[in-house]
């Protein structure tokens, strides 16, 4: 076979090896995840405003370092780096947001319960 | 030109059949597929974040698929990442919907209580009042009487 088989003349086998081509010149061929990025930082946002520094500072921290990685190797060009960093921000300020939210709903059903309990008291008291 | 197909047709049926049944799993994609399976054996989670498990499946399927094609341990390990944060999200979707429910049925609770609480200190004054008044009565009838309580 023909060291350059990729250029072979047949179209079937040309195609394949165009495509093995693109496969080994990489990062080349990956467009800036632009879209990625900005979806991944609304999720931060919305994971702040959902008060995830008190109620999952780690969870938001660990978002927040990816999202520098993230636009640094955007900087770098290096976009394959960039749009796994983006897209692993996106569910780990998903998670932070949703920690912080159950655990703000938990806190206020305790609260709500232990209420409660204290007028259930005063009833029994004001029934005898 | 018929000819020339049959070759690389041969070698795609042959990948399709062989599948990647007998793979060794990576650790990472392994423990992807436990806290997926673990997530589906949970009522709680399949019944209220249905949705959050369905994007999960759908991670663990492209990591299935990237591991079978043999990429690399990086891409590999991406998406079993993002399918264990997605499981995560679906338990605590449906941790948060339970917490919610438990709010509203707390907050129909207490205005029943406050409700209650107001009749019944209402009632306990009433039953005051009423005790009161038959003390005067009866004072008033024991003087008529001549009787000094």
């Amino acid at each position: 076979m023909n060291k350059l088989w990729y250029l072979s003349p047949y179209p079937m086998i040309r195609s394949i090896g165009v495509a093995v081509a693109i496969v080994l010149t990489g990062c080349a061929s990956i467009p800036a995840p632009t879209g990625q990025m900005a979806v991944s930082k609304t999720a931060v946002n919305d994971a702040i405003s959902a008060g995830s520094n008190e109620f999952a500072p780690r969870q938001l921290r660990i978002a927040m370092e990816k999202m520098n990685a993230a636009e640094r190797a955007m900087v770098d060009e290096d976009y394959l780096r960039a749009w796994q960093l983006a897209e692993q921000v996106q569910v780990d300020a998903q998670l932070a947001a949703l920690s912080a939210r159950s655990a703000k709903a938990q806190k206020a059903a305790y609260t709500l319960q232990e209420d409660n309990r204290i007028l259930q008291q005063e009833i029994e008291r004001n029934a005898q | 030109m018929q000819n020339n197909l049959y070759f690389p047709m041969t070698l795609l049926a042959v990948v399709i059949v062989s599948g990647c049944g007998s793979m060794p799993q990576s650790s990472s994609l392994a423990e992807a597929q436990n806290s997926y399976d673990s997530a589906r054996a949970n009522p709680k989670v399949t019944r209220l974040a249905a949705l959050e498990l369905e994007v999960a499946g759908g991670y663990l399927k492209k990591a299935d698929r990237a591991s079978c094609e043999h990429a690399s341990d990086d891409i590999v390990d991406h998406l079993a990442y993002l399918t264990k944060q997605q499981v995560a999200i679906a338990e605590q979707t449906a941790a948060w919907k339970t917490a919610e429910l438990l709010v509203k049925t707390a907050t129909l609770k207490r205005n029943l209580a406050r409700r209650l609480a107001k009749g019944a200190a209402g009632a306990a004054k009433r039953r005051t009042l009423i005790r009161q008044q038959t003390v005067n009565r009866q004072t008033v009838e024991l003087a008529a009487a001549g009787v000094n309580p």
